[in-house]
């Protein structure tokens, strides 16, 4: 089969420091670009009918009454008005906009701090590095049923055994509505937050020492340090985990079903929650495809704003480095010493370098 | 350890100074912190499980006095262990399969041959991370419940309580083609015109010039992919609902509410040990595989 003809032209790859960018399509007939979609049909089907597809029907279905899980008639906005009126589903609401909340006041600091000690530490970072990174390794739904344990109000609960000993509590944990979301929240950010921390002691190690010698001989303190190159030099790093964690909080649903199946009494009932538990247990498929599409919106938005940031990064860094070469070709012409060479090239090469390691999808 | 290659926020000769030691000292003492909080909690709900229950749900938390060995034999036939391992290993491979094989084609599609539209749908699947199918679970249910599409009326197969719908949904993961994408991306484009020249079809440049030259990323997928499985509930929990087909996770789910709370303990341990022992195995791969996708799972 000789269908992929070589690029017209023929002059392939020359050396591409970015190999992302060439997404290009190549010229070909229709039928070699329907040859070439051929190999990808499988994964196309399977994300059709498990991904796309389910997503638009779910859009559809709201406007529609159900019978069991097959819309009859339409219904207009009915729907939506009956579910924003039921307390229930407004609870859920706003404990989501909780749950968003929490993630980020405890999801954020918590990996960035550890990050910022461990990367300083000067012995047992390796060691401190595994050890944090050890939760990540237990399945949700284990650390889940561990920290209900943990947490449990009786007097079982190895918590309040330890509050016991030194005269506290006993403290209610998930069973207090004020607080479930909060215990639910920290359970969760000890679960992930080593992975987070790992990727931002590598991005650390991508700061260019000089600037901290430079801070040195104007006498700037640690924290002064941290809060003055660290932060704005990761500053990227940051707002896109600040991005994912508020996606991802929208997205909980394992969490509350293990630990409080929503309760009590729908304190910690999250979105997605009672989109399953409308369907599958309180016989209510139109409730529950209102809240999919109410969440399903609030994540596009997020989705197209970090789309946006990301493009802008993008952009910038490809001026950056244009900029750069330009500057280079400039100084070679006029022969300007070569000692400078090396450290300007890296200045206008080590951004994109990192930005594709940061998000291998980059595309134009 | 002090290697000259490490950017830290005060150079070598500071810490040194007191103020330097002091500091060094305070961020040791955050550490020891947040690591025994890691380690120790998990560590230690697993050794109380082993103490009589007396002792276990006596009140001031020690450390037991002996372990009783016998709790998990117990456990294990209990909630029949071998045959959620089981259940949990074929949905794992079928996955892995699906996913590996399938989602590889598809990234080379998008990376190396371009049709008209593969921009687009580069877009489309960075879109597609953002938005779990948990976000349409009648939908996707429907369609499981009378596969492939039950909107349709064309009386599908019912493919609850089996592991097909798991192992095909392994394969819409948006995140893996993504990731095989961007390594396909770094291979030049020279190899497989070489290949071309030599006459090879465009499926054999896939299995035997990219693939060879994927292990890295392959290993890393997989072993991301395993845990990403091993830890799945929500659709195990809802496909899988008859008892011989459970997986680990639906299976400690069910018991957490009907097993005396010692005996669950146990039991959660059976469900950590293999994510543990695989990171162990592939420690090195696993820790690469950040720098590699950027990004975990």
């Amino acid at each position: 089969m000789r269908a992929v003809s070589a690029p017209a032209g023929g002059a392939p790859a020359k050396a591409v420091p970015w190999p992302g960018r060439r997404t290009r399509p190549r010229a070909g007939s229709a039928r070699r670009n329907l040859a070439v979609w051929a190999l990808a049909v499988p994964a196309l089907i399977f994300f059709f009918i498990f991904l796309w597809q389910p997503l638009v029907s779910t859009v559809i279905n709201s406007f529609f009454a159900m019978t069991g899980f097959a819309p009859t008639h339409f219904l207009g906005l009915q729907n939506y008005d009956v579910t924003l009126r039921d307390p229930v589903a407004r609870q859920a609401v706003k404990n989501g906009l909780f749950y968003v909340g929490w993630s980020l006041l405890l999801g954020i600091p918590v990996p960035l701090i550890m990050a910022i000690v461990i990367n300083e530490l000067r012995w047992f970072s390796g060691v401190f590095r595994f050890a944090v990174y050890l939760p990540s390794l237990v399945p949700v739904v284990i650390t889940s049923l561990m920290w209900t344990f943990v947490l449990s109000a009786s007097g079982s609960g190895l918590a309040n055994r330890l509050l016991a000993v030194v005269g506290v509590g006993p403290v209610s944990w998930l069973q207090d509505p004020n607080i479930t979301i909060l215990v639910i929240v920290l359970t969760m950010v000890w679960n992930g937050f080593g992975g987070t921390t790992l990727l931002y002691i590598a991005r650390l190690q991508g700061i260019n020492r000089e600037l901290y010698d430079a801070a040195a001989i104007d006498g700037a303190g640690f924290l002064r340090r941290v809060w003055n190159i660290t932060l704005p030099q990761i500053s990227g790093l940051i707002m896109l985990f600040i991005v994912f964690q508020v996606i991802g909080a929208f997205q909980i649903l394992v969490q509350p079903m293990v630990m409080t199946a929503g309760g009590p009494n729908y304190a910690s009932l999250s979105p997605l929650l009672l989109s399953w538990q409308a369907a599958f247990q309180f016989n209510d498929p139109g409730e529950s495809n209102v809240i999919s599409v109410l969440t399903f919106i609030i994540l596009v938005v997020l989705t197209a704003g970090y789309m946006r940031m990301q493009r802008r990064d993008v952009r910038a860094a490809r001026r950056e480095r244009h900029a750069a070469r330009r500057q280079r070709r400039r100084e070679s012409r006029a022969t300007i010493s070569q000692k400078d060479k090396p450290a300007q090239a890296e200045a206008g090469l080590r951004q994109p370098a990192e930005r594709r390691n940061l998000w291998p999808g980059d595309h134009r | 350890m002090a290697r000259r290659s490490q950017v830290t926020v005060l150079s070598d000769m500071e810490i040194r100074s007191g103020s330097g030691k002091v500091l060094q000292v305070v961020l040791l003492m955050i550490s020891v912190a947040a690591a025994a909080i890691c380690v120790l909690l998990p560590v230690w709900v697993i050794l109380s499980s082993l103490e009589p229950p007396a002792e276990f749900f006596g009140s001031p938390p020690l450390i037991p006095s002996h372990l009783q060995w016998g709790k998990i034999v117990t456990v294990w036939t209990e909630l029949d262990f071998g045959q959620l391992y089981l259940n949990s290993f074929l949905v794992l491979v079928g996955s892995l399969v699906a996913a590996l094989l399938f989602d590889g084609l598809f990234a080379y599609v998008l990376s190396k041959l371009r049709p008209r539209g593969a921009a687009l749908m580069v877009t489309v699947l960075l879109w597609s991370m953002m938005l779990p199918n948990t976000l349409a679970i009648i939908a996707v249910y429907r369609n499981i419940v009378a596969f492939p599409f039950g909107g349709l009326d064309l009386r599908g197969a019912n493919l609850t309580n089996t592991f097909v719908p798991l192992w095909l949904m392994s394969c819409a993961n948006a995140f893996v083609v993504i990731v095989f994408k961007s390594f396909f991306d770094g291979i030049s484009d020279d190899y497989l015109e070489a290949a071309r020249i030599d006459g090879a079809s465009t499926l054999a440049i896939f299995f035997r010039i990219i693939l060879p030259m994927s292990k890295p990323v392959y290993v890393t997928v997989g072993i991301l992919m395993t845990t990403y499985v091993w830890s799945d509930f929500f659709w195990q929990y809802l496909v899988l609902n008859s008892g011989n087909l459970q997986t680990v996770m639906v299976g400690l789910y069910g018991g957490s509410s009907s097993m005396p709370k010692d005996q669950l303990l146990v039991a959660l341990a059976f469900g950590m040990i293999p994510p543990v022992a695989l990171f162990a195995f592939f420690q090195r791969y696993i820790l690469s595989g950040f720098a590699l996708t950027g990004l975990k799972g």
